[in-house]
């Protein structure tokens, strides 16, 4: 292999392939990155078996090839060259990278022993998105993820595909979120309405590759137990979970005993300095005065205690509820209308979390036993 | 040699031919599925890219080493199997700090999600008296003879009597009994209805018969509400007669017996004929008594025994009445740091027992009562004299009697304009016959249940 290419491209495809670099002691190839030509183009590959992931740009190729090597060492070395153009050649085993002040050799692995990606049939259609659109529809989910490894199926954010609506759905069982993209925001050339289950990480990695803003489109494809997602020059190819989601809808309430609405920058703030008088709990209590103030209070043994009141417009009686403070938090931070609607529903069945007016969103959580 | 053996056989070959990396992470959680007679082996792999690497760079090893040992396989197909991976997965790391106990979680998330039952209900903390001791036997019954003996299992009964933690405790129970060996599935009728729906609109009707198909024992919650809705009717007729067939367990509860589901198609409500039906009646005061004492021990909690009895006497309607008062009770114990009285515990009671009426109309009463009848409000505020009207009519004088504390020459002028004797005695009948017929009890438990969702 032999390949002249703009130190930019490359660093660009080596930060996109990084999250999935493995690091398993049982085959250290996997913390290797493969660097390979493709067609003129040069592909950058890493995987940990679970996820793979291959950035394709432009280069010019001299010679085909390709070559592993330790991607912590080369992203260290591309990241902190000073020139444009940086020359890369496979010799032996060995990658050289040449500039015209700087020179190395590093030692790889031979491209033989990288492990195959493997392929995700494409004939079933895909569902295409704008990157933008599809990342705030992410990124206002995952929030609610659980972290626990014991438990796949929450450790994941399903996928609801049917003809007019695409839903996201996250939760940790104290929360959940739900967003959707409806009908003329997405192109659905998969016949038939399906659930998935998608790992957390594969999520967080998507999101990661989406650019905010821009025409550039995504799509997903579903192949049996497998996914991928390709966007720009970037393919993402994951398992899915296999398992059953919990049966999410029933946890949506039907009813709410007292709806709120409440400037959002404001609940925000409020919140926020809360936080600092719930050091250990890490609770906050929300209570709702004659329908029309809302007081967020806090306290802490050691360090004293604060109220916060804002006005707001509420039904239903006097009442408290306890909540944790990040939980809640998250809940009120993920979008960004002006005023943000709280239906409360006492304290031991969930409150729900919207922007007043559009079913795009939504996020329910659990309060704190009082 | 079985599978198991010729894999283990060929494995220890491999192992000596690839590197220990290689084979760690290539071939470690593999199995040999199956032989076909076909002469085509079918090799487990814990992910996709095992099977690449296995297909791509061992095959021909495999294929050859397998051959030495079983002559007859001629090629080997490489399958994933995601359970083979499952194993291993007790590492924890990446786990977020844990909120402390008081976060509450979802209730939703406490069900198993095979089989949607909730394992907080389990027979032993089923209380068994007078009232439903025949339902329980029939219970007992459909969990030794799976299929055979009682098939389908009706129980009716009114609201807040414990349907459906019997019915989720004889899933429970064969789960437990039988190692989740037998494919138990628990649905409420509208969960039913919702799959139907989804898979309609998203053209999935396929999944849905073999999804629902595979089960052994089928437990359908309130199957009162599917009626009069044709499609998941039918739908719901042919995944019964699959299962039925087949001799598999069909349980089934309802508020009221087949006979009295008037929209349910005659088809269904022939076949629910054929079984076990069985009701469950309301808890006379011993058993209220044994009621209450488990779920205080569930809770973990203790009350001193005259408030027990005493709430064992005054909450007459169900048994989810008793729940809310304990829960009162318990909470008004725990935030005073001493032990409750009786006065306080008495208006507690009393509180809960004089549900708010603020938000109700005679209108909406009349509303419920049609409903629950299944006929027009216009039949029972007009001036017809059918029979079948009579008890309808008798019921709405009384609620709103009852819950609105309306006059008699009001009542009389609302429900057909009649004399207003006639609604005094329509009073006085129902008044009198409610402590006596567990039947219409339980038609005006549910008429109730109905308008305080309304309040």
């Amino acid at each position: 292999m032999k390949i002249v290419i703009l130190k930019n491209n490359l660093k660009n495809a080596l930060d996109l392939v990084g999250k999935a670099v493995g690091h398993n002691s049982n085959l250290p190839i996997l913390s290797n990155v493969l660097i390979k030509t493709l067609e003129n183009k040069v592909r950058v590959v890493s995987t940990n078996l679970e996820i793979g992931i291959a950035s394709d740009v432009s280069g010019k190729v001299v010679e085909d090839g390709g070559i592993t090597v330790p991607y912590d060492l080369i992203y260290g070395i591309v990241s902190n060259l000073s020139s444009e153009r940086v020359n890369l050649e496979a010799k032996n085993n060995n990658l050289l990278v040449k500039t015209d002040n700087y020179e190395a050799s590093l030692q790889g692995i031979n491209e033989s022993e990288f492990p195959i990606i493997p392929k995700v049939g494409e004939k079933n259609g895909h569902i295409e998105f704008d990157q933008g659109v599809l990342k705030r529809a992410l990124d206002k989910v995952v929030i609610a993820a659980g972290e626990n490894n014991l438990r796949p199926e929450i450790n994941s954010v399903l996928i609801v595909v049917e003809p007019s609506v695409v839903k996201f759905v996250a939760t940790d069982s104290f929360r959940l979120a739900e967003s959707r993209i409806e009908g003329p925001q997405f192109k659905n050339t998969i016949s038939e309405g399906f659930k998935a289950i998608v790992p957390l990480k594969t999520a967080q990695i998507i999101s990661r590759v989406l650019k905010e803003d821009g025409e550039e489109k995504v799509s997903f494809y579903f192949d049996g137990s497998q996914m991928l997602t390709r966007a720009g020059g970037t393919e993402i190819i994951s398992r899915l979970v296999d398992g059953k989601f919990p049966d999410y809808e029933a946890i949506v309430p039907k009813s709410i005993e007292a709806e709120t609405l409440v400037n959002r920058a404001e609940l925000v703030n409020a919140l926020k300095l809360a936080n600092s008088f719930a050091a250990k709990a890490k609770e906050v209590k929300v209570r709702i005065k004659d329908k029309r103030v809302m007081e967020i209070y806090s306290s802490d043994a050691a360090i004293g205690e604060n109220k916060y009141l804002i006005p707001v417009k509420s039904t239903g009686g006097d009442f408290e509820v306890t909540f944790n403070l990040s939980y809640l938090l998250d809940g009120v931070r993920s979008d960004a209308s002006e005023q943000v609607y709280v239906g409360f529903n006492g304290d031991s069945k969930p409150t729900l979390i919207k922007t007043p007016n559009q079913a795009s969103y939504f996020y329910i959580l659990m309060p704190v036993k009082a | 040699m079985e599978n198991d053996e010729l894999w283990s056989a060929v494995l220890s070959e491999v192992e000596i031919q690839v590197s220990r990396p290689n084979y760690l992470t290539w071939l470690k959680n593999s199995r040999l599925a199956k032989i076909e007679a076909s002469g085509i082996a079918f090799v487990a792999l814990p992910n996709h890219f095992a099977k690449e690497w296995v297909e791509a760079k061992y095959n021909k090893m495999i294929l050859g080493l397998m051959r030495q040992h079983n002559e007859d396989v001629r090629k080997i197909e490489y399958v994933v199997e995601g359970t083979l991976t499952k194993a291993e997965k007790t590492k924890t790391s990446g786990v977020k700090a844990v909120p402390d106990k008081k976060q509450q979680i979802f209730q939703e998330m406490k069900v198993d999600p095979e089989s949607n039952l909730n394992p907080r209900y389990t027979l032993s903390s089923y209380v068994v008296g007078s009232s439903n001791e025949l339902v329980y036997s029939a219970a007992s019954a459909v969990i030794d003879n799976i299929g055979t003996k009682y098939n389908p299992f009706f129980i009716y009964g009114g609201v807040g009597l414990g349907k459906t933690h019997l019915i989720q405790a004889i899933g429970n129970e064969i789960k437990i009994r039988h190692n989740n060996k037998i494919k138990v599935k628990y649905v409420t009728s509208e969960k039913f209805t919702n799959d139907v729906v989804w898979a309609i609109r998203n053209r999935r009707m396929e999944d849905i018969k073999t999804a629902y198909r595979q089960i052994d024992v089928l437990i359908i919650d309130d199957i009162q509400f599917i009626g009069g809705k044709e499609k998941t009717e039918e739908e719901f007729f042919h995944t019964f007669n699959a299962l039925y067939e087949t001799n598999k367990q069909i349980i089934i509860s309802s508020d009221r017996s087949p006979k009295s589901l008037p929209i349910l198609e005659e088809r269904l409500r022939s076949r629910f004929e054929g079984g076990m039906i069985a009701d469950i009646g309301y808890p006379e005061y011993e058993t209220r008594v044994a009621i209450i004492k488990t779920k205080l021990q569930e809770r973990g909690a203790q009350l001193p025994e005259p408030i027990i009895n005493m709430i064992a006497e005054k909450a007459q309607r169900n048994i989810r009445e008793i729940e809310g008062i304990l829960t009162k009770v318990l909470f008004q114990q725990g935030s005073s740091h001493k032990e409750i009285d009786l006065s306080s515990a008495e208006k507690i009671v009393s509180e809960a027992t004089q549900k708010s009426t603020a938000n109700i109309n005679p209108a909406h009463i009349i509303n419920a009562v049609a409903t629950f009848f299944q006929m027009s409000p216009n039949d029972i505020v007009g001036r017809a004299r059918n029979k079948e009207l009579i008890e309808p009519r008798q019921i709405s004088v009384y609620l709103l009697r009852q819950m609105l504390n309306m006059s008699y020459p009001y009542i009389a002028s609302k429900i057909g304009n009649r004399d207003h004797t006639t609604a005094i005695y329509s009073y006085k009948k129902i008044s009198e016959s409610i402590t006596k017929d567990q039947n219409l009890n339980q038609k005006i438990a549910s008429i109730k249940e109905s308008l305080s969702k309304l309040g």
